[in-house]
């Protein structure tokens, strides 16, 4: 990967991922390494779903780890590479069991923001798997299918704060990384 | 004097290992190629009954030596990335695999070689496909073609799923292996042994065979500047080390550089924990490369697969991160192998590749 190919993706993936976070009462975004960011910690505050003792309660909050691999923009790296399930470590959902998490295909260069959407869908049981066969959590996935009624947790369909997707991205875009 | 490095022997890897073998001037072949021959392949690839069950490259190896005992042969019974780079350099690469992820590994093992690589494919009934690429820094690689959809359509691992990278077998007609592997081999020749009455190389070129209609299509690379593959070509030092007392410490020590160096394996994670994907049993083997690990390190006693977790793998190693501890961990336990090439950055220096022992065996 050409470093100057790959500086320019992260930097405007930050710029655009920041700029979102910044208008979102959903989410919020900790670049945690490189400059440009390559790696993120992800927090969104939105309805989820967590095993107890009792069974099954809501919570909201969620934490997740992103790591833009080297080659990411060159190779089909493994969601698991990308993508680490922080807390809670009891976060109930088919797709999730702790520190993995599967929000399933992700082309090489997948946006930043695509993943954020994609992992909120997945948090607020917008979307998830039925099957069995196909699930990291298969506890989770036959509950899913006797509580149907219960979806999704969270119904926002956006991130968004109402009318935010006018954001103004120069104070992101021009801030210069050492 | 030339060599060879054949990934995939099937359907035309299985074909071209013995026209490899009668080829003046070859005096090294290396097969590369993790899988064992089963009876599906009796109809679609250049074996016999004796061949089933045992490693493609131990058939393939037998047959080289049957043919040219004098060829010096090498076998790798695993999967192209995770073999050490200096251990595949050759003269030519030649790329029989099936799959894109397989081809774009090839790619770029052949330009950190800077050498020449001709790539075959097949597609069933009647398509032949032969591509040549030479190493440069603005010559056209496999990807200089690629667009958003190709990087799409690589193949991807899901930790929820039992992943099988391995790409369907392509059931291609034997006949149709044979041919490419012919045509691969007459590239072959002209590369190693140019002469003018040999006529013009498809380097930078692709060859395309209809055997239904008889047409062929002859198609050039440009080279694109906004390609995702670097096109660097490296220079390696060779770094002597016993890789059972070496160090850590002693590999930094080898990059000589004032400033804090960092090292990564190209391709390669270290990683400190694995977790069960099956029932989340954490496992602290300690830093290691996480796809050097044997297959049992990576299998938990449930049965379910180990994987590294990416937050908490590391693609490169800076000493001042790291504990004295680990800094005194042997260069075998981390998983490093002689001819593994290391890269070294640093703040005050342009990037060096660091070769282990290379010309040593593997142990």
């Amino acid at each position: 990967m050409s470093d100057a190919i790959r500086a320019s993706w992260l930097q405007s993936q930050y710029v655009e991922a920041m700029t979102f976070a910044r208008h979102s009462d959903v989410l919020s975004l900790a670049p945690v390494a490189g400059a440009p960011p390559y790696k993120y910690i992800a927090e969104f505050r939105c309805k989820g779903l967590c095993a107890t003792s009792e069974g099954v309660s809501v919570i909201d909050q969620h934490l997740v780890g992103i790591l833009f691999p080297d080659q990411y923009l060159r190779r089909n790296c493994s969601p698991g590479q990308i993508l680490t399930w922080l807390e809670p470590d009891t976060e109930f959902h088919p797709n999730i069991s702790p520190p993995f998490c599967c929000v399933g295909h992700i082309a090489p260069g997948m946006s930043l923001l695509s993943l954020l959407h994609q992992l909120y869908l997945m948090i607020t049981w917008q979307r998830f798997t039925a099957r069995e066969d196909d699930a990291l959590n298969r506890h989770a996935c036959s509950w899913a299918r006797r509580h149907l009624d219960r979806f999704p947790i969270d119904p926002r369909r956006s991130m968004l704060n109402a009318p935010a997707a006018q954001a103004n991205t120069a104070e992101v875009a021009n801030h210069e990384f050492a | 004097m030339a060599t060879a490095t054949v990934v995939g022997l099937g359907n035309i890897g299985s074909a071209i290992t013995t026209l490899v073998a009668r080829m003046p001037g070859i005096t090294g072949i290396i097969l590369v190629d993790p899988d064992s021959y089963d009876e599906s392949n009796l109809a679609t690839q250049m074996i016999d009954r004796s061949a089933l069950g045992k490693p493609k490259v131990e058939v393939q190896a037998a047959s080289v030596l049957a043919i040219n005992p004098r060829i010096q042969v090498e076998t790798f019974d695993e999967p192209v990335e995770n073999v050490p780079l200096e251990s595949l350099r050759s003269s030519v690469f030649i790329s029989c695999v099936d799959s894109r992820r397989a081809r774009q590994s090839i790619n770029r093992i052949a330009w950190r070689c800077a050498s020449p690589w001709i790539d075959a494919a097949v597609d069933a009934p009647s398509l032949i496909r032969i591509n040549a690429y030479s190493p440069g820094e603005k010559a056209p690689c496999l990807e200089c073609s690629w667009d958003q959809a190709s990087y799409d359509l690589l193949e991807q691992d899901y930790p929820c799923d039992a992943a099988d990278l391995s790409a369907p077998a392509t059931m291609a007609p034997a006949e149709l292996g044979l041919l490419a592997a012919s045509l691969q081999a007459a590239e072959l020749r002209k590369l190693i042994n140019p002469a003018p009455n040999q006529g013009n190389s498809l380097v930078g070129a692709q060859l395309m065979l209809d055997t239904s209609t008889h047409e062929q299509y002859l198609a050039q690379f440009k080279y694109t500047r906004d390609c995702r593959f670097d096109h660097l070509c490296w220079e390696v030092e060779t770094v002597n080390f016993d890789l059972r007392s070496s160090r850590l410490a002693d590999l930094f020590d080898a990059a000589q550089t004032q400033a804090d160096p960092v090292i990564s394996l190209e391709g390669h994670v270290f990683a400190t924990h694995l977790d069960c994907i099956a029932c989340g049993k954490r496992s602290t083997a300690g830093l290691s490369l996480y796809h050097r690990l044997p297959a049992r390190a990576r299998r938990c006693p449930c049965g379910g697969q180990m994987f590294a977790p990416g937050f908490f793998s590391f693609e490169t190693l800076q000493r001042s991160d790291l504990s004295p501890a680990n800094l005194d961990l042997k260069l075998t336990a981390l998983g490093f192998r002689y001819g593994d090439v290391i890269t070294v950055d640093s703040a005050s220096s342009r990037s060096r590749h660091l070769g282990i022992g290379a010309g040593q065996a593997d142990e």
